[in-house]
């Protein structure tokens, strides 16, 4: 059987006080809850009233299981937890957070507790968040009052936001989680292929009460009123004993559409009034469910009969006895039914008023019974303080006297033990200057020693290490030698293959080499076989050439001789008669001479022309011979002339003195372009 | 108004990665911060669970940092699926998520074949599927060094000034 581990959690640090958070009971307390064997409980209160402030998240090294789990609750036997009403000075955990609470581990059990998440952010907010890891995971939720605060817009508020869980929640109150979005929530329901038993829960002012998004969500009893939709989703076959203010909103055939009466909706109070007929005995008895069973409410009060829905079970001041009074009623006779009625209605009407009486006489009650435990409390304390007071006083002067005298002959003794101890020092001191000193002589002798001694010996080895490497070496250099003489000897081989083949090679490369000259003589004699046959048409060709040429020189020379006439005679018609006849036979002399000279002369250069036009003759095409042709002909054409030209100079160098009376000399005409060349 | 900072003296942890990088509180971490003078419980003032260090010129709502949480990326998630067999393995080692896909695979195919029904290994028909979102976490983002001044706080309150105060980012 487990233990109970219990820590007392107050914000206000009372009497008991273990931590002053849940948070840092949370940080002080994680263990291995398994191997601890225990059960992890956070009693909370708050002595004076004051608020836990710090968010809270349990998760860590807990490791809990079914028997061995969290509990965080409020004892309902103490004086710490709310009435089923929000109120101030009870045990609430109040912040501006992202999630307040959140619950990462499995087997946590939360009872009792106030939680309003101040948070108005557009951002996700939760009262309470549940994200153990596995489905199976079972957390529980009751008796708690947890309060958005109206956020408006994106409001993403949850009162309780599941996934990962198996969540039991009953007897819980939760409202104004935000109208402004879908995102608002009463309790939300997101965790696939989870279970949720959702039982007497009120839930009121948010956009969505219980919204079940995935998972397997039975909600039996609950109230959802003021919501834009009170039950959105799919929720489980086996939901019913559902209430809420829109039509056809609640699921289950015992559901209800009609507006709850509350004691006080505009104040938060959400106990159910006297006078409402909507939730009152209108639910099912859970005292025996299979999943969650239960039977009391969130005020703790037991319930019975026909339970109401919601949080609350409505319970009369005497309203037991009257129901036993009714039951005694109806079993009477038919005829007095109405008498009965009667009879009901004025004692419900005088019970109601009995017990308004009785809760303002309690009220009352307690607001004395406060008062004077408070004076009670501020005179124990205060006598308690003046008791210790004197009591301290009395005792510090008697211990004061005490330690004065006791003191004295302390400081004496001590005085001379100082003394004594101060001589015993000195002499202390300069014995162990002298070992000091002999032992730094010493040492420094001992570690020359110690260091010649390693070095020689780290020498030895060395040398012995540097041997043993030496043959060590030796051998592998024997080993390699050995290994380059066969490898030696293999490449040996493989050269005098390699040369064997290469003999070969060579052998078959000088047969080719025959055979390419064989084929080159053939070719050889092929090709003179062929330059053979070209010739005779070559010597045709010069033929040709050789012939079109001496037709073209004699006909220059025809053409030079008709203009040479013509020339000559046009001179010879300007010279004097007498001259004429020397100068003809001075002229045909000269001109004979220089034509045999010039034509022997150009014969020559003709006939190395024509061999040289033979030579190439094989690379001439038919069109460039013309052109060569044409060329030669236009040179001799242009020989001719300037022979001529030349022959006409000599005359008129020779006959300068030569009279010129039709001034000849300065109108010889120049018809071939000859006198700038 | 000076604050006091509620310092975990001590390391709790979990053989589960997430629960202990998410979860467990560590040395150093701020665990709650409270204005001057707040009077502690006697859990609190257990030296060996926690350390009160009292910050002499910041606000409690100026050190509010301290108690923040970040996100970390504890690498990619594979699963390995026979839709074949129904076999899922989950792994952040893509190798891993297979190998165990097979064993998995192996033994159902064993169980199978005592029914008379043989499943061969080319048909169980693994498939690595990589986890679309980053697998992340908060943790907290910020811890107290307290090594300098460990000593000092076993005896008890140590006082401290604000650009004293050792910060570690556990983000770096």
């Amino acid at each position: 059987m487990a233990t109970e581990n219990v820590k007392i959690v107050d914000p206000d640090n009372g009497t008991g006080t273990d931590y002053t958070s849940l948070s840092a009971w949370e940080a002080g307390e994680e263990k291995d809850l398994q191997q601890a064997d225990e059960i992890a409980v956070a009693k909370c209160r708050c002595s004076s009233g004051s608020a836990d402030t710090d968010p809270i998240t349990i998760d860590g090294s807990w490791n809990p299981d079914a028997t061995r789990y969290i509990k965080i609750w409020t004892d309902p036997s103490e004086n710490y937890r709310h009435d089923g009403k929000w109120n101030d000075s009870k045990y609430r955990l109040v912040a501006t957070a992202t999630h307040l609470l959140r619950i990462y581990e499995a087997y946590t059990r939360i009872e009792g507790l106030q939680v309003y998440n101040t948070n108005t952010s557009t951002l996700a907010k939760d009262g309470i968040k549940v994200t153990p890891s596995n489905n199976s995971d079972e957390v529980t939720i009751s008796h708690c009052i947890i309060r958005g605060n109206n956020p408006t817009g994106d409001a993403y508020g949850r009162g309780i936001y599941e996934s990962q869980a198996t969540l039991k929640a009953y007897n819980n109150i939760i409202y104004d989680w935000g109208q402004g979005t879908t995102e608002a929530r009463g309790i939300y329901f997101y965790g696939v292929s989870t279970n949720a038993y959702i039982y007497n829960n009120t839930i009121h002012n948010c956009y969505y009460g219980l919204n079940r998004r995935h998972g397997t969500v039975v909600a039996k009893n609950n109230i959802t009123q003021d919501c834009t939709d009170g039950f959105y989703g799919d929720f489980d076959g086996s939901s019913d004993y559902n209430v809420s203010d829109i039509s056809g909103d609640a699921p289950g055939a015992n559901s209800k559409t009609c507006t709850v009466s509350f004691v006080d909706e505009a104040n938060d109070d959400f106990h159910l009034a006297s006078s409402d007929t909507c939730a009152k005995d209108a639910g099912v008895d859970l005292s025996s469910d299979p999943n969650l069973a239960f039977n009391d409410d969130i005020d703790g009060e037991t319930r019975s009969g026909s339970w109401d829905i919601g949080a609350d079970e409505y319970v009369a001041a005497g309203g037991q006895v009257f129901s036993v009074t009714l039951q005694d009623s109806l079993s009477l006779s038919d005829s007095r039914g109405a008498m009965q009625d009667k009879v009901m209605a004025e004692s419900l009407a005088l019970s109601d008023r009995k017990r308004k009486e009785l809760e303002k006489c309690f009220l009352a009650s307690l607001s004395i019974s406060d008062r004077k435990r408070k004076e009670l409390e501020k005179h124990f304390l205060d006598s308690l303080s003046l008791s210790d007071t004197h009591f301290k006083s009395c005792l510090f002067h008697r211990l004061f006297t005490d330690l004065v005298t006791i003191t004295d002959t302390a400081v004496k003794t001590l005085d001379k033990s100082l003394q004594d101890q101060l001589d015993i020092s000195d002499k202390l001191v300069k014995t162990l200057s002298k070992i000091f000193t002999t032992s730094i002589t010493l040492t420094d002798t001992f570690i020359a020693e110690i260091i010649s001694g390693v070095v020689e010996k780290v020498f030895q080895d060395t040398l012995l290490l540097s041997d043993l490497k030496k043959i060590d070496l030796d051998k592998k250099i024997t080993d390699m030698l050995l290994l380059s003489d066969m490898k030696r000897t293999d490449l040996d081989k493989r050269v005098a293959d390699t040369l064997s083949l290469s003999d070969a090679r060579r052998i078959d490369l000088d047969k080719r080499v025959r055979d390419i000259l064989s084929l080159s003589d053939i070719k050889k004699l092929d090709l003179d076989k062929k330059l053979a046959d070209t010739l005779p048409l070559s010597d045709t060709y010069i033929a040709q050439i050789t012939g079109i040429l001496t037709k073209v020189l004699v006909d220059s020379l025809i053409l030079t001789d008709r203009s040479k006439k013509e020339l000559f005679k046009s001179f010879f018609d300007t010279l004097p008669v007498e001259d004429t006849i020397k100068a003809q036979v001075i002229f045909t002399k000269l001109l004979t001479d220089t034509l045999l000279q010039l034509q022997d002369r150009r014969k020559k250069e003709i006939e190395k022309t024509i061999a040289e036009s033979v030579a190439l003759n094989d690379k001439f095409t038919k069109e460039e011979l013309k052109i060569l042709t044409d060329t030669l002909i236009q040179l001799s054409d242009n020989l001719n002339a300037q022979i001529v030209w030349a022959v006409v100079k000599v005359i008129t160098a020779m006959f300068t003195d030569i009279k010129d009376p039709y001034g000849m000399k300065k109108d010889i005409k120049d018809p071939y372009g000859m006198k700038g060349s | 108004m000076p604050a006091e900072l509620l310092v975990k003296a001590c390391d709790a942890t979990h053989s589960n990665e997430v629960k202990d990088l998410r979860g467990c509180y560590k040395k150093g971490y701020v665990v709650v911060i409270k204005p001057d003078g707040w009077k502690w419980g006697k859990e609190e003032l257990n030296k060996e669970k926690f350390y009160i260090v009292r910050v002499k010129d910041a606000n409690p709502e100026d050190l509010q940092h301290l108690i923040q949480f970040h996100e970390i990326n504890l690498g990619t998630r594979y699963h390995a699926v026979s839709d074949k067999l129904g076999v899922f393995v989950t792994s952040t080692d893509k190798d891993l998520a297979q190998s165990e896909c097979l064993k998995k695979c192996r033994l159902v195919a064993q169980e199978l074949s005592h029914f008379g029904i043989t499943v061969n290994e080319s048909d169980y028909n693994i498939k690595i599927e990589e986890e679309p979102e980053l697998h992340t976490i908060a943790r907290r983002r910020y811890k107290v060094d307290i090594s300098g001044i460990e000593d000092g706080l076993k005896k008890g309150i140590i006082e401290v000034s604000a650009k004293d105060l050792k910060i570690i980012d556990q983000r770096q």
